[in-house]
């Protein structure tokens, strides 16, 4: 037994009379409504999401094609300097 | 709430049943609110962090493992909103005792007399409570007072059970001293009075 292993009998006794409060039941009936239409909100979101897929899928091969196209001509402009450079 | 009903609850939330919200809501409203109010000694702010609770059920629904155990869960969330508000505000939670005497007073009481020996050994009861480190104050609260079982509290407080075990075990005594050092006069247990 580590010296930690202090059991109070009558703590658990004590703590069972401490008395349940009620939470403000206009501010809960106004959580209870936003909380519905946030529900009502997320259920809308998977048709969102499916039409929104091939969208995506589409941007996603765009902007590594656009980013590599202007390493190229960046490349290209690069090599064309150095060429010209060394007279070759 | 048994687990079958809770599994169906999951998968319910998880399609955005407004029904099955209402269901967690009626079960938990009043305890996360107790457990958050005595943990912050604040009534406004546990108003506060319970309404950021529930958003966040809501607002992670669809995202709820199917397995989900809805109690700890929310428990979880309501603590960790707790702890970032005290950064936040860069709170000294250890002052929670100053606040005593913002609770309202409970309503069903048999007798006068076993009113008033509840009412002062309920206030020494909160007293002492407000008075423990929150840590301490936390882990009694989820598993003496909300019925956690002590592995779901461990959970929740990120701890693993050896160590909310010895957490907890340390706490009662803090409490038991704390209770000790409050007696100006012998504890009135509530099963001994009679009128």
């Amino acid at each position: 037994m580590n010296p930690h292993d202090v059991w109070s009998d009558h703590v658990p006794d004590a703590l069972s009379i401490l008395s349940t409060h009620e939470p403000d039941p206009i501010r809960a009936a106004e959580i209870r409504t936003r909380c519905h239409a946030a529900l009502r909100k997320g259920a809308r979101r998977p048709s969102l999401v499916v039409a929104a897929i091939p969208d995506a899928g589409w941007r996603r091969a765009l902007a590594p094609a656009i980013v590599g196209s202007l390493c190229a001509v960046y490349l290209f402009e690069v090599l064309s300097r150095a060429l010209r450079l060394y007279r070759l | 709430m048994d687990r079958e009903t809770e599994l169906a609850l999951v998968a319910r939330l998880r399609a955005g049943d407004a029904d099955a919200f209402d269901a967690v809501h009626d079960a938990y409203h009043a305890r996360l609110y107790n457990f958050l109010a005595r943990l912050s000694r604040r009534r406004d702010v546990s108003e506060d962090l319970l309404a950021e609770t529930w958003l966040r059920l809501v607002s992670t629904a669809d995202r709820l493992h199917t397995d989900t155990r809805l109690g700890p869960w929310l428990y979880t969330v309501a603590r960790n909103l707790f702890y970032s508000y005290c950064r936040s505000r860069h709170l000294d939670e250890s002052n929670a005792a100053s606040l005593i005497g913002l609770w309202p007073t409970p309503s069903t009481r048999p007798s006068p007399f076993e009113e008033t020996a509840a009412s002062e050994l309920e206030r020494r009861v909160e007293e002492a409570l407000a008075r423990l480190p929150a840590q301490h104050r936390e882990v009694l609260l989820l598993v003496s007072v909300e019925g956690l079982q002590p592995a779901e509290a461990a959970a929740v407080c990120g701890l693993r059970p050896e160590a909310l075990r010895q957490r907890l075990s340390r706490a009662r005594a803090a409490l038991d001293r704390e209770l000790d050092s409050t007696t100006a006069q012998p504890v009135v247990v509530l099963g001994e009075v009679t009128t």
